[in-house]
């Protein structure tokens, strides 16, 4: 389906998503619908702004504090009795983690949910090495039965329709084909997972918040996934961006308010659970990881991207998101939060995701720790074409606008030759050829210019 | 250790070096006006059941009428129901009730605050089939922030906030509640305190 050797770009993914209106429709709709219930809950919650200010604030002084904060972390947390490992990529991360399931002489392990480590395609390099690691969050679960990551970071199949995702339990957990019910089938994976938790000696969670004051890790899910995981387990190996710290434990009753009512509109998730200090006899892991994140801590332009909390809120209300799905982005973080964060990783690879944007706004509204994410979505667009990283029709094209735009009597030949095209040959424009044609026509051409005009009705006086 | 040098290195290099304080902030909710309303229509609205009980004898009665022929009943109050705790979690994979005592709970968002003091075992509040958590009226407060404000200098070395039984929506946004954990939560409020200050 995707040829590899030409770049992924998230228009030409779009358009392949936007072949089945009706389903496109649904996604939409869908999204729109999860959007609405986060303004609801953010409604009933009258100090819902002083809350968004107040997290800006925290995240503001964590960023310009950490090298402190994360110190004092470390302390914390080897005080409590965990190790803690620093990892400066993605690489390091992965073999770290490796390093400690192998040492356990463990095969088999769960994993609640955690972008970070979609950020650093953890999974595929375990397998690669002989670990069978086990999604545990359904959604994360479905998307990984099928060989796909997920579209969205809070609701990881939101693009998968129940009656595919009954044919995918039909083949892979034998449920009975043909039935597409949310709650059989929820229950025929809370049968198959429960025997994964059980049978699992290590359990990878990723991290909400990080309380810098005690060392302890915050984990919310919904499922429970991430408890019973690590309950069972030896080893809780639990994997996180240096940039989830927060000063104290009294912070998360901010931070803790705002997440959930703008990922789904619930006032908080089913568990949101502090790990301090592992059981007896139980070894706790934190891999602190960097992957970049220490290098856009020096720009002032891209800094705030790192406030992110990973809510969704982006997501569900952008009208390019929701119209184009998760995968269109070709990253682990998709929609406008991933759009300014993948091109710090890569620039070259992620240059067309700052323009999968109509730059309405709407993302830094919801946003509930107030990153200025559509400035930034600007403000890489500029970035990547100082850098020479635009396509280049798009570069030949501006070099064209800016002769025309910078020289008054080709700007006048131009305009008058245009509108004699449109006017006489309207095929010339009006093809495939022409971006501006697709799902547009092109305006009627007026009969004359704004300087004509003027002169005409002004007797030629300035 | 190479790498913990050179992260934190390059923090500190690049860390903005404006004067960003420790956010000092007081935020102001709206009072509830009956907390225990408030909490009784949040925890319905998020899929759980509420009752009241008059004193802890009552739990009982409660779970003979809520749990008819149920033999795999656990209770475990410190200071009122104790037992020893088994070797590991897996022991208790087939507990179908398991009435634990909460530590706190939030009216504003219907969740309690347990410890691992007060769970016997990590596993057995998610594990178990059916939760019921027993809640002191007088530990209801307002809003999170009122809870961290207890929570922030207590000792524990495992707690978590459970609101409403396990769920997911993961499947075209229908809501199914029961996914890993227990698939039902029942909250007991105990207003044992209240109808002793109505006798004095």
């Amino acid at each position: 389906m995707r040829k590899t050797e030409t770049p992924l770009s998230h228009a030409s993914l779009a358009e392949s998503f936007n072949k089945d209106e009706q389903r496109v429709n649904w996604h939409d709709q869908t999204l729109w619908f999860i959007r609405e219930k986060r303004d609801k809950a953010a409604w009933q919650i009258p100090e819902w702004e002083q809350l968004r200010e107040v997290a800006s604030t925290i995240k503001s002084n964590v960023l310009a504090n950490l090298h402190e904060y994360l110190t004092a972390f470390e302390k914390a947390a080897i005080n409590n009795g965990a190790v803690v490992h620093w990892a400066e990529n993605a690489e390091e991360h992965n073999k770290i983690v490796l390093s400690i399931i192998q040492k356990h002489k463990a095969s088999n392990i769960v994993k609640s949910k955690s972008m970070l480590t979609e950020e650093c395609h953890l999974n595929a390099f375990l397998a690669k090495n002989g670990v069978d690691v086990v999604d545990t969050d359904l959604g994360e679960r479905i998307v990984q039965l099928a060989n796909e990551p997920p579209s969205h970071i809070v609701l990881p199949c939101i693009h998968w329709k129940k009656e595919e995702i009954g044919e995918l339990f039909h083949q892979h957990l034998g449920t009975p084909k043909g039935n597409a019910d949310p709650q059989f089938l929820t229950g025929a994976a809370r049968k198959h997972l429960r025997t994964k938790f059980l049978s699992s000696s290590v359990a990878i969670t990723g991290v909400n918040f990080a309380v810098s004051e005690t060392g302890e890790v915050v984990v919310c899910t919904n499922e429970g996934n991430a408890d019973l995981g690590v309950q069972l387990a030896d080893v809780h190996i639990a994997c996180m961006g240096i940039e989830k710290i927060i000063p104290k434990r009294r912070d998360l009753g901010v931070f803790l308010r705002l997440l959930t009512r703008s990922a789904t509109g619930q006032p908080i998730t089913t568990y949101s659970s502090h790990f301090k200090t592992p059981r007896k006899g139980q070894e706790m892991h934190i891999v602190l990881v960097d992957n970049g994140r220490s290098q856009r801590l020096a720009s002032d332009d891209f800094r705030n991207a790192l406030k992110c909390i990973r809510c969704g809120a982006c997501f569900n209300t952008c009208p390019v998101y929701r119209r184009s799905g998760g995968h269109s982005y070709h990253t682990a973080v998709a929609g406008p939060i991933g759009s300014i964060l993948s091109p710090g990783w890569d620039i070259k690879k992620y240059s067309d995701l700052p323009s999968a944007s109509t730059l309405c706004g709407s993302c830094s509204n919801v946003c509930p720790v107030k990153i200025d994410i559509h400035d930034q979505l600007y403000k890489w667009r500029q970035e990547i074409t100082k850098k020479g990283n635009s396509p280049k029709q798009k570069t030949i094209l501006m070099n064209i606008m800016n002769l025309i735009l910078s020289h008054p009597v080709l700007f006048n030949l131009a305009g008058s030759f245009g509108r004699k095209v449109m006017k006489w040959a309207p095929s010339v424009v009006n093809n495939r050829i022409n971006p501006w044609y697709k799902q547009r026509e092109m305006p009627e051409p007026p009969p004359q210019s704004f300087t004509e005009w003027y002169k005409k009705n002004n007797n030629g006086k300035p | 250790m190479e790498s913990r040098k050179n992260i934190l290195d390059r923090i500190k290099q690049n860390q903005p070096h404006q004067n960003f304080v420790q956010a000092n902030y007081f935020i102001h909710p709206i009072l509830i006006s009956n907390l225990v309303e408030k909490f009784k229509a949040t925890l319905t609205a998020i899929g759980a059941s509420v009752f009241e009980i008059a004193t802890l004898e009552e739990l009982n009665h409660f779970t003979i009428n809520s749990f008819p022929n149920c033999d795999d009943v656990l209770t475990y109050i410190p200071g009122h129901v104790e037992l020893e705790r088994k070797s590991n979690g897996h022991a208790y994979q087939n507990i179908k009730v398991a009435i634990l005592k909460g530590d706190l709970a939030v009216a504003e968002n219907g969740a309690i605050w347990i410890t691992d003091k007060n769970m016997l075992d990590r596993a057995l509040p998610f594990i178990c089939e059916n939760l019921v958590l027993v809640v002191d009226q007088n530990d209801i407060v307002q809003t999170l922030h009122d809870a961290y404000s207890t929570i922030e200098i207590a000792e524990y070395k495992y707690g978590t906030f459970i609101a409403g039984p396990s769920k997911t929506a993961d499947i075209e946004q229908s809501l199914v509640l029961g996914a890993h954990g227990p698939k039902t939560l029942t909250v007991l409020i105990q207003k044992s305190d209240l109808i002793r200050t109505d006798h004095d």
